[in-house]
């Protein structure tokens, strides 16, 4: 069993497999989504046309806002559940802020949710909380404050230019893709050539070990988790331009997706394994299955949680497989 | 101190106090009961209708599923685990039941129950033999459970006939107490046997305060876990089966909805802490009660339910960091 | 000199950890630093890396005193360990991990990945390492992996470099790497400080030998100028205990009725993994057989290995002539085998629970009926072993952690005594508890051999083992180096028996 003592091709053999595991782990998730989408086109004939892949694209890019952040967050070893009420806050917050200029209209929805993110970060952080626990009581707490300032819902007044941001094209695509892949190719950028990046990936790896090597975990820890409520913030301004309302029920269930389509995308729930490509496939990939139920009449709405939940508990079950693969 | 009989471990009821815990300790233990006394006090006096039955018979009758899901996840938390998926479990059996009422309200019933079995011994499964993480399993089962609950029913929600066992579950009472609170009472009785007194409760003791321990004694460490997680989806069946017979209704999109956030915040607020080793069964009945009265408290006082949301959020974590003061 | 301590010392309360300790590095200079567990090697290589702070004396580097805050202020003036346990970041790169937490930059916020990769492989290739900086760490054995804590830290610019125990995961090639590694840091002209308790590979490596026991520097000397034995009685503390050594204990008849009793244990040819290589031992009824060994020697491996706790990968256990087949630990049980684990805090107790539920906890079975615990024949059993056993507690509720250390291990004795054992091994079971309580437990393991089981033991300390057991086995490095009859020897005797094992494998 023990690879380790063999000789060397033995061990050759054993580094191989693992190199093909993580790729599998990395890239699955990119091969299932071009696979889904031959597919889907081939049954189909609509479904390639570009204006429905715009479609299934920026109906993603709230999700996809998120999603970053969560992985993020996932990769350092811990969940955030807050997200999706902090989109439905965001919208509020937006709504409210939008009859004094598009500036605050945007901003203020990304400032509220680095708030939100320091005070989650700064429970987990200092007194070492369970993350769900902590991030579940700001869901609720998120929840009931959007309920308080919108009741159900509210309209943006006069959205003029901040209903532009989300509905707007630019060189013939829409603003949302534009914003969506800018967002994740910055995510990407911190994540795989910054040292915050690196210290995430340390810290979810292993914390003991990254504390020792000088990484300042508390200070690491906080800061994710502002980037992961301030994406949320921010994904809550663009629906509330989109949709010219905030509405506080927005965002629902955006916490469980999001999870999703990171561990679809094969970050472990682990803890230091993750990519942005796969987290953003992940979500494609909900979008696609999504679009695909739309497409077939007779199935209705319903069976879109089906289709994740199966998906994500596919995924799990199968990283534990490739997770102890690579171990032995 | 007769609470102190349903906290002690498997070391038993009807024993001595234990020497050397100190007040604080004992406040915390007591707490739930301070605070659920506390709480009905302030609703007699400030409360217009809080002494009515109907407000009881109701409270009683949302209790029930929430009483027989926190018990179960106070049994995972005591294998310091924990079992996310109660809620959809719940919808996920409101939805065979309304899909097989075809067959009879009896076999619904049964097919029912017998989801959330087969989900518990699912997540179980995971837990046991594929060494999944409890979190992330039921986290996975949590979205799973609820999306077929809702392709089951095609996302609508399907009203019951008027008559039959299940309605009759969902409004029959003796004098003021629902027979669904009474069944609850009767599962929380025999739960407290299986825990307290029979080999497989006992192994969940072991299992939460040292697994390595329990491992090098020789005890099925892992075929507990799966037994924990079967009867935690057990009681969510059963749970799913009282709120259906109580709202009418098969309704996936409803039923159970952030009900394993009420199951965590009701044992952990009653004294079972997530680090494992302990559990209190009386005390996880009085955090559920103690929920139920806030959240009526704010209804009746007109006072927005969000605020009992926001409320609640802060009892669980002043409650979870009490726990970690304590150590 | 490169690095000085004078007088160190560090106490944790009213416990000494370290007393007195006078230690001294040259650059290019390998110091071997050795001794048995508690002996205060960690706590000195804490003070050096300034993980705690010294309660008394000064440590100089380059002549001056320095005080280290912290383990990173340390490493700024150039002090770092590399401990057993791998402190990395296994699915990291070889390159992020040597430049974790200090990457270089490219416009002002990028790490420079290119220029640390091309650094890293500067650092490997200068220790002579194939390793590819861009492959995740964890796909290198764990000797390579250390090796790449050691790039870390010199890259860090460490001048003294502490080794904790580097080999004792190594496999044979991984070790010449090592050989080589530390021969071309001694070029460098750092000073390296060698934790280790292998002495063939100190006596290889070192050019200096300093021990350690209880807290104080027992022994030091130039490697050429310390014989093994010598080394070996400064390690087990043979001269200080002379004087009190049992002496000829009244054994031989009962050794000779045991020669005659049937089998109780046997094992055959148990291997596992590098811990536990071919070993065969047999025990008889009303015989304690003792295993002996320095630290590191397989002893608690081997008894796991025998338990079903790890799954060995060849070999025989026979209790009573019926084989065990490795299953499970309550496999072992079923057949009449008990373990005590010689971590009482995290594989013994329960530390939550009563003594009760931590007394009853392997024989649930034997006292339900239909899965339901007996509680009347559950105190039973509890108030029987309180009252045979001597444990003193304030009853059978009380919880276990408010017991002192040789009445929670009495608690742990009965629980294995409750199953019915026809074999009983005790890993180091004395460990930790004070001297009256270590003679009741003593008292106690007689009388399981007198009464008929076979009795496997182990200590730390050679005099206990040796005054205790019938025949002793000698480990080292996982493999049996030789046996003898404990009656009228000496533990010079075993010392012997030691020093010659670790002799240079052929």
């Amino acid at each position: 069993m023990s690879a380790a003592a063999g000789p060397a091709p033995v061990k050759r053999q054993a580094i191989d497999r693992a190199r093909i595991v993580g790729l599998i782990q990395s890239r699955g998730a990119i091969l299932v989504l071009i696979l889904a989408a031959i597919v889907a086109g081939s049954i189909f004939p609509d479904f390639l046309h570009a204006a429905n892949v715009e479609d299934i694209v920026t109906a993603g890019t709230f999700l996809g806002l998120v999603a970053i952040g969560q992985t993020f967050v996932i990769i350092l070893g811990g969940f955030d559940l807050s997200v999706g009420s902090m989109v439905g806050l965001g919208t509020v917050i937006a709504a409210y802020a939008q009859p004094f200029g598009w500036v605050p209209a945007l901003l203020l929805p990304i400032l509220a949710g680095i708030l939100v993110g320091l005070i989650d970060g700064l429970l987990i952080a200092r007194t070492r909380m369970a993350p769900f626990i902590v991030t579940l009581a700001a869901l609720l707490a998120l929840k009931g404050a959007a309920i308080a300032l919108a009741g159900e819902s509210m309209v943006v007044a006069r959205p003029g230019f901040f209903g532009q941001i989300a509905n707007a094209h630019w060189l013939g695509v829409s603003n949302l893709i534009v914003i969506l892949v800018a967002a994740y190719a910055l995510g990407a950028l911190v994540l795989n050539r910054t040292p915050f990046g690196a210290a995430i990936f340390a810290i979810g790896g292993n914390e003991e070990a990254a504390r020792m090597l000088g990484i300042q975990v508390e200070r690491v820890k906080v800061l994710t988790y502002c980037v992961s409520g301030g994406l949320a913030g921010l994904s809550g301004a663009l629906l509330a331009a989109r949709l010219s309302s905030g509405i506080s029920s927005a965002g629902n269930g955006y916490e469980l997706q999001s999870i999703a389509a990171a561990v679809i995308g094969g970050v472990l729930l682990t803890g230091g394994v993750g990519t942005m490509t796969g987290a953003l496939a992940g979500v494609l990939l909900l979008g696609l299955i999504n679009n695909v139920i739309n497409q077939i009449g007779s199935l209705s709405a319903a069976y879109q949680g089906l289709a994740s939940g199966t998906f994500l508990l596919l995924a799990v079950i199968i990283q534990a497989g490739l997770s102890r693969t690579k171990r032995s | 101190m007769s609470e102190h009989a349903a906290e002690a471990a498997p070391s038993a009821p009807g024993s001595t106090p234990r020497a050397g815990r100190s007040d604080g300790a004992w406040i915390r233990a007591s707490s739930v009961y301070i605070a659920f006394a506390a709480l009905v006090i302030l609703d007699l006096i400030v409360t217009p209708g809080f002494r009515n039955p109907a407000v009881i018979r109701s409270l009683l009758f949302d209790s029930a599923p929430v009483i027989l899901i926190a018990l179960g996840q106070s049994l995972a938390i005591g294998t310091r685990g924990i079992d996310l998926s109660v809620g959809s479990v719940m919808a996920l059996s409101s939805s065979v039941i309304g899909i097989s009422l075809s067959l009879g309200q009896g076999a619904s019933i049964t097919f029912g129950i017998g989801a959330g079995l087969a989900c518990g011994i699912l997540n179980g499964l995971l837990i046991a033999v594929l060494r999944i993480d409890p979190l992330i399993s039921s986290l996975s089962l949590l979205v799973a459970a609820r999306g077929l609950a809702q392709a089951l029913l095609g996302g609508a929600r399907m009203d019951l006939p008027f008559a039959g066992p299940i309605p009759w579950l969902g409004a029959a009472t003796i004098s003021v107490i629902p027979v669904t609170a009474l069944i609850a009472l009767g599962a929380a009785i025999l739960f407290a046997f299986v825990v307290k007194r029979t080999a497989p409760g006992h192994y969940a003791i072991y299992a939460g305060a040292s697994r390595t321990a329990a491992f090098l004694a020789g005890q099925p460490v892992r075929a507990t876990l799966a037994f924990v997680y079967g009867l935690s989806g057990l009681l969510a069946g059963i749970a799913g089966l009282f709120a259906t017979a109580r709202l009418g209704a098969a309704d996936p999109n409803y039923i159970g909805v952030q009900f394993e956030l009420d199951a965590i915040a009701a044992a952990v607020i009653g004294g079972t802490p997530l680090s494992g080793g302990r559990i209190s069964v009386v005390g996880t009945i009085f955090g559920v009660l103690l929920l139920e009265v806030l959240d009526a408290s704010f209804i009746m006082n007109d006072i927005s339910s969000t605020y009992a949301q926001i409320l609640k959020a802060a009892f669980i974590v002043g409650a979870l960091y009490l726990q970690r003061a304590g150590g | 000199m490169l690095l000085e301590t004078r007088g160190l010392g560090k106490s944790f309360g009213v416990v000494a950890a370290l007393s007195d300790v006078s230690f001294s590095l040259r650059a290019g200079e390998v110091h071997g630093l050795m001794g048995e567990n508690g002996a205060g090697k960690s706590t000195l290589i804490k003070l050096l890396t300034g993980f705690h702070p010294p309660s008394a004396g000064e440590i100089l580097l380059d002549g001056t005193p320095v005080s280290f805050d912290s383990p990173r202020a340390a490493q700024a003036a150039g002090v770092a360990a590399v401990y057993q346990e791998i402190n990395l970041i296994p699915e990291r790169s070889v390159a992020a991990n040597i430049f974790l937490a200090r990457e270089p930059r490219q416009f002002g916020l990028l790490t420079n990945t290119r220029k640390m990769e091309a650094d890293a492989a500067a650092i490997l290739s200068r220790y002579g390492l194939a390793i590819d900086p861009r492959q995740p760490l964890r796909t290198l054995g764990l000797g390579l992996q250390q090796m790449v804590s050691i790039a870390r830290v010199v890259s860090l610019g460490a001048r003294v470099v502490i080794m904790d125990e580097p080999t004792s995961a190594l496999a044979g090639a991984e070790v010449d790497i090592l050989y080589g590694v530390v021969e071309q840091l001694r070029r460098e002209g750092r000073g390296i400080v060698y934790v280790s308790h292998r002495l063939s590979e100190c006596y290889r490596l070192c050019d200096r030998l300093t021990v350690l026991r209880d807290g104080r520097m027992v022994e030091s000397a130039t490697t050429a100028d310390l014989p093994r034995a010598r080394l070996v009685a400064a390690m087990l503390g043979r001269e200080s205990t002379a004087g009190s050594a049992p002496g000829a204990r009244p054994a031989a008849a009962a050794t000779d009725a045991a020669a005659a009793a049937p089998i109780a244990l046997s094992v055959r040819g148990l291997s596992w993994r590098t811990r536990v290589r071919d070993v065969s031992i047999a025990v008889r009824r009303g015989e304690i057989l003792g295993l002996a060994g320095l630290l590191g020697a397989g002893r608690t491996e081997t008894f796991k290995a025998i338990y079903g706790a790890e799954t060995p990968d060849r070999g025989d256990v026979e209790i009573e002539g019926r084989r065990l087949f490795h299953a499970r630990p309550a496999a072992s049980i079923r057949r009449g085998l008990a373990f005590l684990s010689e971590d009482r805090r995290s594989e013994g107790i329960f530390p939550k629970l009563s003594v009760r539920a931590n007394l009853t906890a392997a024989v649930l079975p034997r006292i339900s009926r239909f899965g339901v615990v007996s509680r009347r024949r559950q105190t039973e059993l509890v108030n029987r072993y309180i009252r045979e056993l001597g444990i003193k507690t304030a009853g059978p509720e009380a919880l276990i952690s408010e017991l002192s250390g040789g009445n929670q291990q009495k608690v742990l004795i009965a629980r294995a005594l409750c199953t019915e054992p026809r074999v009983v091994m005790l890993d180091d079971p004395t460990r930790g508890i004070d001297v009256g309580a270590k003679a009741e437990v003593h008292r106690t393991i007689r009388d399981l051999a007198r009464k008929g089981l076979g009795v496997v033991v182990t200590s730390s300390e050679v005099e206990e083992v040796l005054e205790l057991s019938d025949r002793l086995v000698v480990l080292n490095e996982g493999a049996i180096a030789g046996e003898l009859e404990t009656a009228g020897r000496e533990p010079e005797d075993v010392l012997a028996l030691l020093a010659a094992a670790e002799a240079p494998r052929a």
